[in-house]
């Protein structure tokens, strides 16, 4: 393993040194640096903000979601990292299933850390270490258990505590897209009608009564690590942590139960074709052409166009487009969307302030606060009575 | 190993290499499951796969060391890699990346990287299709060399008059079945041609009948 991995390390030196692995790096996460810009803008703004703001919240959200991202681990990450020359050398099966998830959780990590680093750094976040090992310890955890539970799913679910696995993997996914659609309809709704979709301060505090909670479950861990690193250290951070550790540590123990099954799945490339065909992945994973005919078309127009037509046909018939417009959307609704909201809050902040001026007196600076928690309480009330 | 398009030697190569799984049956090298002893029994083998894919950042030198360590080869692994480099007309090629290499030089790097542990059985997929006259005449002799030298090498190839003047024995598979096996000459009588003729009309003549 030392061997594959001083391979993948020199690769990675020379992919980075390379004008062509510089460039295609600043294509992929092209979107990358505008989400860095308005998280930092959030960030800034959040940690200068009174308690509950709508950026800390926003923000909160956002970082449980990346956080929590190991917990969706999938096949497609496992797949296609050696070649097949490589399959054929004397590795033992577990010892590449192991370099190929560090392969591919590591570069996870240093995605991660590179977008949110400046963040951290230019919002001038004061991390204490409590927080900043608790979210650190809650995606080690995550990941581990996403890796347990997608040895359990490859290998069919069949251990004791199967039902509780599939359970947990169902419904963090659920979570994960229930929050993607809420950010990218508040987004959507925002930049398009120029109004507060979700009172996000609102979903915060339904998140952590006690039916919030359960609800939330798979995320609670993550949520309370980084609320640790924006409103101060917690108990409840560790009393979730400490959760998260044994419900982990319960499915680990499960998850070796199938661990050599799950090695060869991973290493064999007949049952990675296998269960990736199953779950229908496999075309994704290869990017093989779909089998079924297709009807011949002829080209049109100059040299010029004919050369786009072509491109047409190769983006439509690959399957690329899905990949491409998903990722393209994502990137950009998040990232404009962020910006958007970071930019609008920072002026009405402002505007708020010039308003509330000695020289400029009006009257919203004293009514509207003392106003605010008896509305929320009565909100609070009229949902707890329902 | 001969057959038209798709008819399965792919595949069977994949199996005795153990990149895939066979759905029945066994497959032993030197007396070892592939199936059941994968790590010993590939460390009996070599093997160049269809499409020579070498890591796109790693020179061509760093691909013998990467087998050498994955090996765990003696230290002597370096002389015999120079020589397999000298040997294969890499010399100039040796600092190069993969993703630089042409098709015919990548071809030849992965050839060094099946020969350099000397397994006991070199599995060779399409070896030469790539590969310019000169180089094919160097590959040849070496096979050659190897096949003296009690060293098993399984090829699948569409190039008829290659099989030929290497092989031993032939086996001819459609889709997916074993329909001849054996020596030149043995197959010249079953398809009843003469000894003049070549190995292509026996090969079409065997898909005719078989």
């Amino acid at each position: 393993m030392t061997a594959l991995l001083w391979a993948e390390w020199k690769q990675l030196m020379r992919t980075l040194r390379s004008w062509r692995g510089i460039l295609n790096l600043v294509v992929v996460f092209v979107g990358a640096p505008l989400l860095g810009l308005g998280l930092t803008l959030f960030i800034s703004k959040a940690a200068s903000a009174p308690q509950q703001s709508i950026a800390r919240v926003f923000v909160t959200l956002l970082l449980v979601l990346l956080t929590s991202i190991p917990l969706g681990a999938s096949p497609h990450i496992l797949a296609g990292v050696l070649p097949e020359w490589a399959f054929a050398q004397p590795i033992p099966a577990r010892k590449a299933m192991v370099f190929t998830w560090l392969i591919e959780s590591g570069t996870f990590v240093l995605v991660l850390a590179a977008l949110l680093s400046p963040v951290v750094f230019y919002a001038a976040l004061k991390v204490s270490l409590a927080s900043a090992s608790t979210v650190t310890a809650v995606f080690i955890l995550n990941a581990v258990l996403g890796f347990a539970l997608l040895s359990q799913e490859l290998t069919g679910w069949k251990t004791d505590l199967a039902l509780v696995g599939k359970l947990w993997r169902t419904w963090a996914k659920v979570l994960f897209l229930g929050v993607i659609v809420l950010l990218l309809l508040d987004v959507g709704v925002g930049i398009l009608w120029r109004l507060d979709f979700i009172d996000w301060r609102e979903f915060a505090r339904l998140l952590e009564t006690p039916a919030g909670m359960v609800v939330t479950l798979p995320v609670l861990p993550a949520y309370h690590a980084v609320k640790s690193v924006l409103s101060g250290f917690e108990a409840t951070a560790i009393l979730s942590v400490a959760f998260l550790a044994l419900f982990t540590a319960i499915m680990v123990w499960e998850a070796l139960k199938v661990a050599a099954p799950f090695c060869q799945a991973v290493f064999l490339l007949s049952e990675r074709q296998q269960w990736l065909t199953k779950i229908g992945a496999w075309e994704v994973v290869t990017q093989k052409d779909v089998p079924k005919p297709v009807k011949s078309k002829s080209g049109f127009g100059s040299r010029e166009t004919s050369l786009l037509w072509l491109y047409w046909l190769n983006w439509k018939r690959s399957g690329l487009w899905s990949g491409d417009l998903t990722m393209l959307f994502l990137i950009f609704a998040v990232a404009s969307g962020v910006i958007v909201f970071a930019v609008k809050s920072t002026l009405s902040d402002f505007y708020e302030k010039l308003a509330c001026q000695p020289s400029l007196p009006s009257p919203s600076c004293s009514h509207v606060e003392p106003f605010l928690p008896p509305f929320l309480a009565l909100l609070n009330g009229s949902k707890a009575s329902l | 190993m001969l057959g038209p398009n798709g008819s399965g030697e792919t595949t069977t190569l994949r199996c005795i290499s153990g990149v895939l799984l066979p759905d029945e049956g066994s497959i032993r090298i030197n007396g070892i499951s592939v199936v059941h002893e994968p790590v010993l029994a590939k460390q009996q083998l070599g093997y160049l796969p269809e499409f020579p894919q070498p890591l796109p950042y790693l020179t061509v030198w760093e691909h013998l060391e990467l087998i050498a360590r994955l090996r765990n080869l003696p230290p002597s692994w370096r002389q015999r890699a120079e020589e397999l480099v000298a040997r294969l007309n890499l010399t100039e090629w040796r600092d190069s990346l993969g993703n630089t290499l042409p098709k015919g030089v990548r071809e030849k790097t992965l050839l060094a990287c099946a020969l350099l542990p000397e397994p006991s059985l070199v599995l060779l997929d399409e070896p030469i299709v790539a590969i310019d006259p000169i180089g094919q005449q160097v590959v040849k002799a070496m096979l050659k060399e190897w096949r003296e030298r009690g060293h098993g090498i399984v090829i699948s190839t569409h190039i008829l008059a290659f099989a030929e003047e290497l092989a031993d024995r032939i086996v001819v598979i459609d889709r997916g079945e074993k329909i001849a096996e054996g020596t030149p000459e043995a197959l010249r009588e079953r398809v009843h041609v003469g000894t003049d003729a070549s190995l292509e009309q026996v090969f079409v003549k065997l898909l005719q009948s078989g």
